[in-house]
């Protein structure tokens, strides 16, 4: 049997492999993608296989599935476009490295954290320039990457703030969220989509790690900047006209929410886990969504579309399903691992709360109104409609279902067989109180 | 504040309001008149636009309200795809089109006309998007047109500045006359004005227009529109953001003309485009609009008397609003005035800003483009450069725009292009290889021709194929008929006397049931006009307000009343009382709902009751029904009654008005003075009543006398005669005004014969007249449905037709009007009874009335049309079934039956019938040419002998009266049809009922127009296949040239093309079209050559 050493080696090498065996394919688009869903099905089964023989953290086990799910289902519904080649190899890099530090220790795992920001930052300048946006995503992951390599030079308890800048840059806190907003508005093809899930997911985990380290003074300061940067995110996705920027600053909003819980309470629970598989799948559905229609249409403001319930039936009901779950409806995962996480024993209701509220009832209003705009109104006579291809249909379908299991599955299938950090942190930080 | 002047100024002041006014009369006529609810009157929304061409008037309704007047070119190729349509009328519709030019490709001619119909059986000109860069390739055909889109990149498409030319050209030509100055900053900056301004008027028109709906309503109505919105608006904390709005409302004219001017002249809207501009403004909110449009010109009408309010009044508010909010946006955004002359000139010299902004807004710009042009926008408003540099970085960015995409563009024009031309050789199964082989010369006149020829161009032609289509069918039906045309001979009497003979309304609903009452037995039937000549006002027993029962193009002088039988007097006041108590049952039940307090105690202890009604009403909603019925004819059954037809005589109206009167001082001496009955002597009632009505006279001794004889003394007499003065109104003045309305009541002798005459004449029933003659009106049952009335008579005003049904039956059965009508040649058999019904459209029941004036001699008469009518009610329900979509078959008649009452009685049910839809002609004739023939429910069938009518004068009330209102039916289903959103009312799960006099979509909307989306539509194709009316007369055709060039209405009709015309002229009993030029064509028969 393997040793379990040798297991975050292998679940990057398989995709990484795969990328660079693509590369062989290259002049066949159709072949490049089906080798590169196979790729990421392989490193589905070998994340599967091995996570039984790792020790990790709560967080390992679901998200080593969720990874190369989400890489999978925003691989199948991309078009063969050779715009798309450099997106496709990029995911299988990117899957490699998340899985990687998803499994590996201190030092390999601080390093492909660093390459991964690194590689985003690479994509989004060669994709977009040095416009704005890109030069404030390029200054955050910088800092990621700054944090991520002083974390290792740099005694307790700076390394720890260090070890949390990165979590912020990949997790999206204010004010760092500029990284995130960055990858989600300039990363080219279906890398948005498995980026809303991808930082989320690695930062988490950094997070849970550094949980115990983290003072009461730091949970507090988190806690400030988690409810402001739920409210700007809100604000901000209320304010946006395009799709993208409007999905990332919800992102931002519904992530600071996390971050607000997890600094409120000290804890990590596996309500968090599924909250945040949740709202990152609900993020890559609507990203998926908003694809098909760019894939269609290219890069067209969505005020000028309309009335696709009756053109695009089935684009029209996954949207709305997926803007529902986003939103936190029930009986998807957003709402049962939202109400989790305020229903465990560490959460006390505070005053703070409302702020939280509130940034639920903006995302009821611009979610809708997204919805609204595209599968009511008008339409535009001059565009030729085609609904869902079949791929893309199957893809936005399955990442409905799964957000629907997230909703309805009961959180202890979530549960890790290791010791969770979150139950010893809740004991710390009650010591602290004391 | 008044803005007039000095008075030397006053007569020009009133000049100009009065031309003012005067525009905007001529302003109003794009939108149409909107009708309450309660008395929907299906008409043309572009009724007053009637005296243009028809395909001009669909212009114009683009132009204004936005609206498309032929359906969209797919749904046209899905007719001619399944047979509906046929190849050779596209043919003859293009013929006059057609050119005598080809191109040649390799070995192949194509002709302009195979281009052109090309164009329209395979929607080649119809224009499409080309994304710049999609990343989804979506043909099979990809390499074709990748390599066509090669051959054609000779063909340059145009540049931006190419572009922005067109666009500042354009939109300069278009400002003021097509395009407001609020819809300019909208589409150019972005901005929601219009949607704020429509926002605001909602409001205000939904306030101030209420009858009735709201709990609370608007103060200071009574002031008119523009003086309560004054009072109002000037209280507001902020309207619409606008700085200093109280300031500037107070300081607006009393006038509203003098504000309407102002804000013009604000504008500075030039004076040759006024009008437009007006009707603009109007067209804005055609639905609000069109109610205070039609509520302005009723100056009878109750809630017009209380409120008033007027055009000029609603845009003296609007143009307030526009004005202040195009200027507070032009000057904040662009730094210039908000009027049409800094808008103009600004298009003018920043041509690139305005290009790239107006881009921006439409949202045509790539993400990064958008931004730039944001940026910029911001630099310019916060004036952080100067405008030179400002407007060189706009012409920079045009350029650069041009520079990344021009030629993206490019290649996506020349992709659209090659998609059409590979699509054209499709059409005209040619080998695609030949494009490839052709000159680039050939493809572009290819191209040009179908350029040249628009989708929009198609509307008018593919509707002449679909009523060719259709024309075709019915006059191979009518030459089919048993009864062939035959040459005016005059008819001898008919040897077999029906029957029964039964005088239906002319609406499309009749025809089904008349066609199987029928075939039931020997039943002859007749269309006639549902009000049946009786042009009455009508109030029904215990109802408050009268009803108006005559189309809306007449006017009425005679009223008619609903009384209780007189045998059942003693019963009347107990019945009274007890629908009374029922109606204040109601009204409590309503205040306790609609109070601010009482819900919260009312939803927790009876909230539960209302459970029972919505789970009947919905569970089980037939039996619901006759279970609530049931109980309510328990407890205030209903009182059997006959109506005031015959006018009253002078002494006859006096003595009833004195007894009146007398009835009045009893009750009065019983409340006021508790004196009942056996204390109080008649002589001194009638001394009371001769008191109180003359005041002036000297007390009668008498009076004094009784008085005291009951202890009253003279001041109490004096303020007991002041009380019967003022609170029971036994005054000169109200006497005056009761006699007058009695006088009003029934109809003299002389009116009586000349109704039933003109009624028989015109229906052709003069002669062999049957022991029982039926005049069936028509009504309907249905839930939960506002637009209740748009099922009931549209020649009744939008009300059942029962009361003029009654009326008529009244007065052909008195023996003095049949003494008469002998006497003018019409000899109805003493043995002729006349019966009144209704049938219901929904239940397709008939309900008879007055049965117990029927004869003892008729029971047996009675009860075999009872049966049959019986049976025609369930075969009609049979056919009507196989029509509605989630049926489509033909049920047992007891299913049918069963199912139309559900559907009736069903309160989630949007199709509760589906009659009116699909309607097509109109047949003015005798019953023998459409005898036997299933004409499906789509013709107005109106009775008509032209041997009756020597003078021509019935054939021309036809054709004035009942074809109008036959035209408004077939108009208002027509545009409904065709752009459901615009003329239509969109669907009818979103609409709620607004203060009792429309609807709205949601709860915020204009007042919706026309027909449901559900009464027009079967699933997304049209169920009312949108035709214009063909009016088919069996008269001669220099008779009918003669009435046509005699009215307008009907020049208007024939030679604008609303209305198709064709005759059979008995001369020589061939059927002839009338063509707009004003000559007759005859139509071919099959065998002709």
């Amino acid at each position: 049997m393997m040793q379990a050493s040798m297991a975050p080696w292998l679940l990057t090498a398989i995709p990484c492999m795969g990328a660079v065996l693509s590369l062989l394919l290259w002049s066949s688009l159709h072949r490049m993608k089906t080798w590169a869903l196979l790729t990421v099905m392989a490193s589905f089964l070998a994340a599967m296989a091995l996570s039984w023989q790792l020790q990790q953290s709560l967080t390992s086990m679901p998200f080593l599935c969720l990874l190369p799910l989400t890489a999978f289902l925003s691989l199948l519904g991309q078009p063969l476009h050779q715009d798309n080649r450099a997106a496709w190899l990029s995911t299988l890099v990117l899957l490699g490295l998340g899985l990687g530090i998803l499994t590996a220790q201190d030092l390999p795992r601080h390093i492909m954290i660093v390459t991964l920001l690194g590689i985003l930052c690479g994509v989004i300048y060669h994709w977009n320039g040095f416009l704005p946006d890109v030069r404030r995503a390029l200054a955050t992951y910088g800092l990621g990457m700054a944090s991520a390599m002083l974390s290792l030079l740099l005694p307790a308890p700076a390394s720890t703030v260090a070890v949390l800048l990165t979590c912020a840059t990949l997790l999206p806190l204010f004010p760092l969220h500029g990284g995130f907003v960055g990858s989600l508005t300039g990363l080219p093809g279906n890398l948005p989509a498995f980026a809303a899930v991808l930082l989320p997911v690695v930062g988490f985990h950094c997070l849970v790690l550094l949980l115990p380290n983290l003072t009461g003074a730091m949970f507090q300061f988190v806690t400030i900047l988690a409810l402001v940067g739920a409210c700007y995110g809100s604000l901000l996705a209320l304010r946006q006209a395009w799709v993208l920027p409007r999905l990332a600053y919800a992102g931002l909003a519904f992530f600071s929410t996390l971050w607000w819980y997890v600094a409120g309470t000290g804890t990590a629970p596996v309500q968090t886990v599924v909250y945040l598989s949740a709202v990152g799948l609900a993020m890559s559905g609507l990203l998926l969504a908003w694809y098909s229609i760019r894939a269609r249409y290219g890069d067209i403001d969505v005020r000028s579309l309309g009335g696709l319930a009756y053109l695009m039936p089935r684009f029209s009901t996954l949207l709305s399903l997926l803007a529902l779950a986003a939103l936190g409806m029930p009986p998807f995962g957003v709402f049962s691992g939202f109400m989790g996480m305020l229903l465990t024993p560490a959460f006390a209701p505070s005053g703070s709360l409302a702020v939280i509220m509130l940034v639920w009832l903006s995302a009821s209003w611009y979610f809708l109104d997204m919805v609204h705009q595209l599968v009511f109104g008008r339409h535009r006579p001059d565009l030729r409609y085609e609904d869902l291809r079949q791929t893309e249909f199957a893809s936005l379908l399955v990442l409905v279902l799964l957000l629907l299991a997230l909703g309805i599955a009961p959180s202890r299938l979530f549960q890790s067989n290791a010791t969770t950090p979150s139950e010893a942190v809740a004991i710390k930080v009650s010591s602290w109180i004391h | 504040m008044d803005s007039l002047g000095t008075a030397g100024h006053r007569p020009d002041l009133e000049a100009r309001r009065m031309e003012l006014r005067g525009m905007i009369r001529l302003a109003s006529e794009v939108i149409a008149q909107y009708w309450p609810m309660r008395t929907f009157v299906h008409h043309n929304p572009l009724h007053s636009l009637e005296y243009l061409p028809f395909t001009e008037t669909v212009r114009r309704g683009q132009q204004f309200v936005g609206g498309n007047g032929y359906l969209p070119g797919d749904m046209y190729r899905r007719y001619l795809k399944s047979g509906r349509i046929q190849v050779h009328h596209i043919e003859e519709a293009l013929a006059p089109l057609a050119r005598d030019q080809d191109v040649t490709l390799g070995f192949c001619s194509i002709s302009y006309r195979d281009v052109l119909r090309a164009c329209m059986t395979h929607g080649l000109s119809a224009s499409t998007h080309e994304p710049l860069d999609p990343l989804m390739r979506r043909e099979p055909n990809e390499e074709q047109i990748e390599a066509l889109a090669e051959r054609l990149s000779s063909l340059s498409a145009p540049t931006v500045k190419e572009r922005m030319t067109t666009t500042v050209r354009e939109d300069v030509a278009a400002l003021g006359q097509q395009l407001t100055l609020s819809g300019w900053c909208d589409q150019t900056l972005g901005t929601h004005i219009v949607e704020q301004i429509n926002a605001e008027l909602i409001k205000w028109c939904e306030a101030f227009l209420d009858e009735g709906h709201a709990t609370w309503s608007m103060p200071g109505r009574e002031q008119g529109l523009y003086a309560a919105w004054k009072t109002l608006a000037v209280k507001e904390w902020t309207t619409c953001g606008i700085a200093e709005s109280r300031r500037k409302i107070a300081a607006l004219s009393d006038h509203p003309e003098d504000t309407v001017f102002d804000c013009l002249e604000a504008l500075a809207i030039p004076a040759e485009f006024r009008r437009d501009y007006l009707s603009l403004q109007l067209a804005a909110l055609p639905g609000w609009a069109g109610f205070i449009k039609w509520r302005a010109e009723q100056d009878a009408y109750p809630w017009q008397q209380a409120y008033p309010v007027g055009l000029v009044k609603f845009l003296a508010v609007r143009l307030w609003y526009v004005r202040e909010l195009v200027q507070a946006i032009c000057h904040e955004e662009l730094g210039i005035e908000g009027n049409y002359r800094a808008v103009s000139t600004y298009m003018e010299q920043h041509p690139h800003a305005y290009f790239m902004r107006k881009e921006r807004a439409a949202g045509r710009l790539p993400s990064v483009y958008a931004e730039r042009v944001d940026r910029l926008h911001t630099q310019t408003r916060n004036g952080r450069k100067g405008i030179a540099t400002v407007s060189h970085e706009w012409e920079q960015l045009t350029e650069q725009y041009q520079v990344e995409f021009g030629p993206r563009r490019e290649r996506a024009t020349q992709r659209v292009m090659a998609r059409q031309l590979l699509a054209l050789a499709h059409a005209l199964e040619i080998v695609p290889a030949v494009l490839m082989e052709s000159s680039a010369r050939d493809l572009r006149v290819l191209l040009d021709w179908m350029e040249a020829f628009p989708e929009a161009a198609h509307g008018p032609l593919w509707l002449k194929t679909l009523e060719a289509g259709y024309q075709d069918h019915l006059f191979a039906m009518l030459l089919r008929a048993p009864a062939k045309p035959q040459p005016a001979v005059p008819e001898q009497q008919s040897p077999v006397r029906p029957h029964s003979q039964s005088v239906f309304c002319i609406d499309v609903r009749s025809e089904p049931f008349r066609r199987h009452l029928e075939s039931t037995g020997a039943n002859d039937t007749y269309g006639f006009a549902g009000f049946f000549a009786v042009f009455i006002r009508y109030r029904a027993w215990g109802k408050e307000h009268e009803t108006e029962q005559f189309p809306v193009i007449m006017r009425a002088k005679n009223e008619v009343r609903e009384i209780p039988r007189s045998y059942l007097d003693h019963y009347v006041s107990k019945h009274q009382s007890r629908a009374k108590l029922v109606h204040a049952g109601h009204t409590l039940l309503h205040d306790l709902k609609a109070n601010v307090v009482t819900p919260y105690v009312m939803v927790e202890s009876i909230g539960w009751f209302y459970g029972l009604p919505i789970v009947g009403k919905t569970v089980l909603p037939a039996l619901y029904k006759r279970l609530t019925g049931w109980v309510q004819r328990l407890f205030v059954p209903p009182i059997a009654t006959s109506l005031t037809v015959d006018k009253l005589a002078p002494g006859e109206t006096e003595e009833m008005l004195v007894s009146e009167q007398r009835a009045l001082i009893w009750k009065a001496l019983r409340d006021r003075l508790s004196l009942h009955g056996s204390r109080v002597d008649p002589e001194f009632v009638e001394a009371l009543r001769r008191r109180a009505l003359d005041e002036d006279a000297p007390v009668e001794p008498y009076l004094s006398d009784a008085a005291k004889s009951v202890r009253l003394s003279a001041q109490q007499l004096a303020s007991f005669l002041d009380e019967l003065r003022g609170h029971y109104r036994i005054n000169r003045r109200a006497a005056s005004r009761q006699k007058e309305r009695i006088t009003r009541t029934g109809f003299t002798l002389d009116e009586q014969v000349i109704t039933v005459e003109t009624a028989l004449r015109m229906m052709g029933l003069v002669r062999n007249f049957a022991r029982l003659v039926l005049f069936c009106a028509h009504g309907s049952t249905s839930e939960n449905n506002p637009f209740e009335s748009a099922l009931d008579c549209g020649a009744c005003g939008g009300h059942e037709g029962k009361p003029n049904a009654r009326v008529l039956a009244g007065m052909a059965n008195r023996s003095q009007v049949r003494e008469r009508l002998a006497r003018r040649g019409i000899d109805i058999p003493s043995d002729t009874h006349f019966l009144a019904g209704q049938l219901d459209t929904t239940t397709d029941e008939v309900q008879l009335f007055d049965l117990e004036d029927v004869p003892p001699t008729h029971r047996k008469d009675v009860s075999r049309l009872i049966d049959d009518l019986r049976e025609a009610s369930q075969l009609t329900s049979q056919e009507r079934c196989s029509r509605f979509p989630e049926i489509g078959t033909v049920l047992p008649l007891d299913e049918a039956q069963a199912s139309v009452q559900g559907r009736s009685s069903d309160w989630s049910q949007v199709r509760p019938e589906w009659g009116l839809s699909s309607n097509t002609a109109f047949i003015i004739g005798r019953r023998n040419l459409t005898k036997g023939l299933n004409l499906a429910g789509r013709v107005f069938l109106h009775s008509y002998d032209y041997r009756e009518d020597p003078t021509d004068r019935l054939l021309e009330v036809i054709l004035t009266g009942p074809q109008v209102v036959a035209q408004w039916i077939n108009m208002e289903h027509y545009f409904s049809a065709v752009d459901n959103e615009v003329y239509g009312s969109g669907s009818k799960i979103y609409h709620n009922v607004v203060g009792r006099v429309g609807i709205m979509s949601g709860p915020w909307s204009d007042l919706r127009l026309g027909l449901a989306w559900q009464t027009v539509m079967n699933d997304d194709l049209p169920y009312h296949e949108p035709m214009r009316l063909l009016t088919l007369v069996e008269a001669s055709r220099p008779r009918i040239e003669a009435l046509i060039a005699r009215h307008e209405v009907l020049q208007h009709f024939y030679h604008n093309e609303w209305v198709h015309l064709a005759a059979l002229d008995p001369e020589d009993g061939t059927w002839y079209r009338y063509v707009p030029s004003g000559f007759w064509r005859r139509i071919r028969y099959p065998g002709d050559t």
